[in-house]
């Protein structure tokens, strides 16, 4: 018979990690293995603001794109049968980072600082926060400082040198896994 | 406080409303009561009422509906020497109700028993019809019986403690009985809430209707076919997504189809009343899939959709027809369909 029970691990997945660690490509795919809707949160930011991330930036400043996204995530929180793929500072942000991790399980992806800095060139001027003389220093200063934080998710995994089918699989083995140690 | 009365074939009283506890008559003989533990404060409730001393918690769900928890049952009832005259007590949603009703058909050749539904689906559903059964491995209801209660008790409390999706998803057959009966205030479903004043207005019109139909056609031989409206559609999602998609956002999606498709038989145009109603269940998304990966779903033990399946179409509130439709119909209205859960971002 059809598992009629408990058809999918969660309702509600946040995907966090640092930029370039694929949190948007892995969401998206996530969301279509698990039959949910997928929300990327820079670009549900842009939709509401008519803006670019880089603009923001640019014009109103990091501190006006922070609260923008808490006020986005407080939002989303509301919605269910979501997939969210965050931005990479969002879960530096005590509040949203408690509400999210009482909503459903956060999945933390991973990347080596060089694979972030090679992933990151490719889109040049879409990153603010890589604007620096040394960027490879910089990706590893900021990776450095907020590991400890991104530890506080539920679920991890690596997405360096692996195909996106590879990484989904992982992530929904490891949500069953983190269901069934909550439900016992 | 609301009282409906189903009369035929077997009569009894449907109470919806708070406070429907005092409305329980004295019960005559011994009683024994089965809960989902979802609901166990509830259930103690309904316990501490009538006096009841043997009870018995269950997980609810389709995993309740099987011959193992059945089983178990009976051999609990029997343990305790339960006589004939013994009323078992249900509290619980449809999955549950569908197995005690089950249970109390079946012990010693039948036992009397009251319902007590904790879902909105319970409640508009499964409290009419007498309808009682459990699933096999091979499919699901394939073992069953008709069997009346002796009342059914739907308590407004219970229903607010229910999680929102749930909630909503029991209230898409009251959105389709308003549509089979052009009942316009079923089909307002926009500002329903476990607190709104109107639903306990709103769910009594719901059963009314079912109760309607069901006396009109008990044998199911025509008008009760209606109820089908929206659930071809809505069995094939739920088939070909292993039952990710819930029943209610499958029969939700199924009755925007049918909508499409009674506007291709030159019906009136309720494609945006049934996307209103998608809007406010905000379900998980519908699978895009090519319609030919849907039909053998659509068709099980069928050979042509044109032919041999019988679609139920409403052409507008209160007017549907039950026939064949042509399968360039059915692909067309298929690919709008589609075409309008995209745009809603609906679709997966």
């Amino acid at each position: 018979m059809a598992r009629l029970e408990v058809p999918r691990p969660a309702t509600f997945v946040s995907l966090t990690g640092f930029m370039g660690v694929g949190k948007s490509r892995i969401g998206r795919e996530l969301a279509r293995a698990l039959m949910l809707h997928f929300i990327d949160l820079d670009r549900y930011i842009e939709r509401r603001t008519g803006l670019s991330i880089p603009d923001i930036f640019r014009h109103l400043g990091e501190e006006a794109f922070r609260r923008m996204e808490k006020e986005a995530v407080r939002e989303l929180l509301g919605k269910d049968f979501l997939v969210l793929s965050l931005g990479g500072g969002t879960f530096m942000d005590p509040e949203s980072r408690r509400a999210l991790l009482a909503r459903g399980p956060v999945v933390c992806l991973w990347a080596s600082p060089e694979t972030i800095l090679e992933r990151a060139t490719r889109k040049p001027g879409e990153r603010p926060l890589l604007q620096v003389a040394n960027p490879l220093e910089r990706i590893r200063t900021l990776l450095e400082e907020r590991a400890p934080i991104y530890r506080e998710a539920h679920v991890h995994v690596s997405t360096d040198s692996r195909q996106v089918d590879e990484v989904v699989e992982e992530i929904v083995a490891k949500l069953w896994d983190h269901a069934k140690a909550k439900r016992a | 406080m609301q009282r409906l009365s189903v009369r035929s074939p077997i009569p009894y009283p449907i109470w919806i409303g708070e406070g429907v506890l005092a409305e329980l008559p004295p019960l005559e003989g011994p009683a024994a009561l089965l809960y989902d533990r979802a609901v166990a404060g509830f259930a103690q409730e309904v316990a501490e009422a009538l006096g009841v001393r043997h009870l018995l918690g269950l997980k609810g769900g389709e995993g309740a509906k099987t011959l193992a928890v059945y089983g178990e049952v009976l051999s609990w009832l029997a343990q305790r020497g339960l006589p004939r005259n013994t009323t078992l007590l249900v509290v619980g949603g449809g999955t549950l109700t569908d197995l005690g009703g089950f249970v109390a058909a079946t012990y010693l050749r039948g036992i009397p028993y009251l319902a007590f539904p904790t879902t909105t689906l319970g409640v508009v559903d499964a409290s009419v019809g007498g309808k009682t059964g459990l699933n096999l491995p091979e499919g699901k209801n394939l073992v069953g019986a008709f069997h009346f209660p002796k009342g059914v008790y739907a308590e407004l409390k219970a229903l607010r403690t229910l999680p929102p999706f749930t909630f909503k998803e029991g209230l898409v057959e009251a959105f389709k009985h308003g549509l089979i009966q052009g009942e316009e205030a079923l089909l307002k479903v926009e500002d329903l809430t476990p607190e709104s004043p109107r639903l306990e207005g709103y769910l009594a019109q719901a059963v009314a209707v079912k109760v309607a139909i069901t006396e009109r056609d008990p044998l199911e031989k025509g008008e009760r076919r209606l109820l089908n409206l929206g659930h071809t559609l809505g069995h094939a999602l739920e088939a070909h997504t292993h039952h990710a998609l819930p029943h209610g956002a499958a029969v939700a999606y199924g009755l925007l189809y049918a909508a499409f498709l009674g506007r291709a038989l030159g019906g009136e145009d309720l494609v945006p009343l049934v996307l209103g109603l998608l809007r406010w269940l905000a379900p998980p998304p519908a699978p895009l899939v090519p319609w030919e990966e849907l039909l053998p779903y659509l068709l099980r033990d069928k050979k042509k959709v044109s032919q041999d399946l019988h679609w139920v179409v409403p052409m507008a509130p209160g007017r549907l027809v039950v026939q064949p439709v042509p399968e360039e119909t059915l692909r067309r209205a298929y690919a709008a369909y589609e075409e309008a859960l995209r745009r809603e971002g609906l679709g997966a």
